[in-house]
């Protein structure tokens, strides 16, 4: 009887405080300062859009959405996101009314134009209600914030590393991992002779169109994508420390990689899986997809593994690109309360302990348990400790849906232009979309 | 229960039925194609501000600005080279699938009963294939490394295709892109080319055969003056279809042509929805649907001469 009163006063509290914190939204656009987690929601359901990569810790996302619905009766309807063209769905959603998800996942070179836009709900006074909110990765909770205020929580991130067959690597008679970018050369040169026979083999896999790699280089040489001065964003790209970088990246997309000057990433895995490829350059879980009975070769299982990118000063690593995720609550959610709830779930300690088997967790604390997991883990936990992020202006999502990287990249891998006019064109056409105001 | 006989209807209530009948059609066309129409006009001539919160919280003002976005996009150097791109593209589609639905079209008209079937059920197969697919499919074909279409030609002595990458050069790309166009726009030429071959009176062939004609005088003098009506309305739609190719160049380049693949279609998405800027996307669409029913003209006022002689 006392938990069912408890209950009722908690319920009237919660919708009291949602009213309020919908019409304010409303009203405001999205400075509501009253938003409260809700676990009321016997008859509501949720909608989530997580990306696919999440169907690799399914698990995770299983155990929080039955904690969830256990604790608030409510149901979550998750739908899967796929990162090809997301921004421009979620333009369009959020211009609307109505089918707004109540969490939605972004990338975190993606959150600053939206948190800009006034697209997300305010979590500041949820903050501390989340667990290891104190230790959040700061290249996640960096772009969870935007003037002062909380509008996402960090979810999880990865750092890419070399990812190389044990075989090859060792029947070409290479026996450590090279400690300079010179000495990655002159291995790449052995398995290169080794399967001259071979004229569809990659000693290293690059794509053409693969700028997380090519920007890697260009940090390694002291340079950046672009800087900022009094407001005003200056593309670094075609100073003469990124284009030495970019020359790096080039010998390597053009001497040791075959077949890939006009794609992305994306498929990297399955191209690996194939047995033309001695080496990629990607995340952790890529070995999984690799070695995946359905999407590669299961064979190969046990003969991959990591060394982190080594740098062009012999002894030091490249820094790495921190890719990950952050989660909101839309502006214009229905379920603000709920959302939230599902979000402090999903991340909280157990979630989070559990995703760090298959991805850097949200929080430093969970480092550990993040690189007690496997050999690959630990390298890579060591790579995100030195890490480079994209520009913070709300316009940098602009330069990535207008492709400007991916297609300089592109057009140097390819040799239709030059480094120099490729990244002096690239330049101009950065500054006009990171200053471009309105 | 005594069932209405059809037909009893009759008299002045029927009068107004048809118009009735067709209202929830013009209605649901009204809805659907109008009201869009409407909103494309009225974007295209305003002024969007700052992009993203505008959109998302409708408060930016859209004031009204005349024809500066049609200024803008006219004056735009791109906008040209698009726009030659895509009549170059167009033309040679055109001109290709017309040609190769023609051979069809005479093939059909001369092989066997079962010959013809068998190709007419393969045209047809081909034309249920969506273009979706079939771009998908095409792409591997013309994998650099794994695609049969390289194996082939290096197997020719003295051709060295092994690992020839199509999408290098945007020229052989959209080469590529025609290929799957011109295969998919074939069918529908073939079969309605060989329904129109089959209009010319045998008597007139016969006779101009006894007049000593060639094959091809007689083709070019008997049974093109015959097709000519058809072969208008054909040209006129695969203009319309070609001018808008989207999916297999969309498809073909991974969701991202880069900007030597872009025809105006492409143009339009990744100025307009791709970077959030819709009222330059909502510019040059209206700028192609004026072109479009420039060329819609032509295939309308065929139809009414063909209507006047019959």
């Amino acid at each position: 009887m006392k938990r069912r009163a408890l209950a009722a006063i908690l319920a009237v509290a919660t919708v009291a405080a949602l009213a309020t914190a919908c019409s304010s939204s409303k009203s405001s656009g999205g400075d509501d300062k009253g938003l409260a987690l809700s676990t009321e929601g016997k008859g509501k359901t949720i909608t989530v859009w997580l990306q696919g990569d999440a169907k690799g810790w399914q698990d995770v996302v299983d155990q929080a959405n039955q904690r969830f619905e256990q604790e608030t009766g409510a149901k979550v309807d998750l739908q899967w996101q796929n990162w090809q063209n997301y921004t421009t769905k979620l333009d369009s959603t959020f211009a609307g009314s109505t089918g707004i998800p109540d969490v939605v996942e972004l990338g975190n070179t993606q959150m600053a134009s939206y948190m800009a836009a006034g697209a997300f709900a305010d979590l500041s006074s949820l903050k501390s209600k989340f667990d290891n909110s104190d230790t959040w990765m700061k290249g996640l909770l960096d772009t969870t914030v935007y003037s002062g205020k909380q509008y996402g929580i960090p979810y999880y991130g990865g750092v890419r590393t070399v990812i190389y067959r044990k075989d090859m690597w060792q029947a070409a008679g290479i026996t450590a991992p090279p400690t300079s970018l010179d000495e990655l050369f002159s291995d790449l040169d052995k398995l290169k002779a080794a399967h001259s026979s071979d004229p569809n083999f990659s000693a290293f896999y690059m794509p053409g169109q693969y700028w997380y790699a090519a920007m890697t280089f260009v940090h390694d040489a002291g340079s950046t994508i672009a800087t900022e001065k009094d407001g005003k964003w200056t593309a670094q790209l075609n100073s003469a420390e990124a284009q030495k970088g970019l020359e790096n990246w080039k010998k390597l997309a053009t001497e040791y990689s075959s077949g890939g000057a006009t794609k992305n990433e994306a498929d990297q895995d399955g191209v690996m899986a194939k047995g033309h490829v001695a080496t990629i350059f990607g995340s952790g879980w890529e070995m999984g997809v690799v070695a995946d009975p359905k999407t590669g070769d299961p064979k190969l299982k046990d003969q991959l593994a990591t060394f982190a990118m080594p740098s062009e000063t012999a002894g030091k690593f490249m820094p790495s690109f921190f890719g990950g995720s952050d989660l909101a609550v839309p502006a214009k959610a229905s379920n603000q309360g709920l959302g939230a709830e599902w979000l402090r779930i999903f991340t909280d300690q157990q979630s989070m302990t559990a995703l760090a088997k298959y991805a850097i967790p949200n929080s430093s604390a969970l480092l550990d348990a993040y690189q007690g997991q496997s050999d690959a883990n630990k390298i890579s936990g060591q790579a995100a400790q030195q890490t480079w992020v994209t520009p913070t202006s709300p316009n940098w999502a602009n330069v990535e849906s207008g492709n400007i990287l991916q297609n300089m990249l592109q057009d140097i891998a390819t040799g239709k232009s030059s480094i120099a006019d490729a990244t002096k064109a690239a330049d101009e056409k950065i500054d006009s979309t990171l200053n471009a105001t309105g | 229960m005594t069932a209405a006989r059809p037909g009893r209807v009759g008299g002045v209530r029927a009068a107004g039925l048809p118009y009735l009948l067709i209202l929830p059609a013009v209605l649901i066309v009204a809805a659907v194609a109008g009201w869009p129409l409407v909103k494309i006009v009225i974007l295209s001539l305003s002024k969007q501000e700052s992009s993203k919160f505008a959109l998302f919280h409708h408060r930016g003002s859209t004031p009204f600005v005349g024809l500066d976005n049609y200024t803008a996009v006219l004056t735009d150097s791109n906008f040209w080279t698009v726009v030659i791109r895509t009549v170059v593209f167009t033309a040679v589609n055109v001109v290709i699938s017309l040609l190769l639905g023609m051979a069809f079209a005479i093939l059909m008209n001369r092989v066997s009963n079962w010959a013809r079937l068998l190709l007419t059920a393969v045209l047809l197969f081909v034309w249920a294939v969506p273009s979706t697919v079939s771009s998908q499919v095409f792409y591997w074909m013309f994998n650099n490394q794994f695609g049969v279409v390289n194996y082939l030609l290096d197997k020719l002595p003295g051709v060295h295709m092994q690992g020839h990458d199509w999408f290098a050069d945007p020229v052989q790309g959209l080469a590529v892109v025609s290929v799957v166009v011109i295969w998919g726009a074939l069918p529908l030429l073939a079969i309605s080319l060989h329904a129109g071959l089959t209009q010319v009176p045998p008597d007139v062939l016969e006779a101009a055969r006894v007049d000593g004609a060639s094959s091809w005088q007689s083709f070019r003098n008997v049974t093109l003056p015959y097709l000519r009506p058809l072969l208008i309305i054909m040209t006129t739609l695969s203009i319309i279809w070609d001018f808008g190719v989207f999916n297999q160049i969309f498809f073909m380049r991974n969701g991202h042509p880069e900007p030597g693949y872009q025809t105006i279609g492409v143009y339009m998405y990744a100025e307009g929805v791709g970077s959030s800027r819709y009222n330059v996307g909502s510019t040059i669409a209206i700028l192609m649907m004026v072109a479009v029913f420039a060329m819609m003209a032509v295939y309308v006022r065929q139809l009414i001469r063909m209507g006047d002689t019959e």
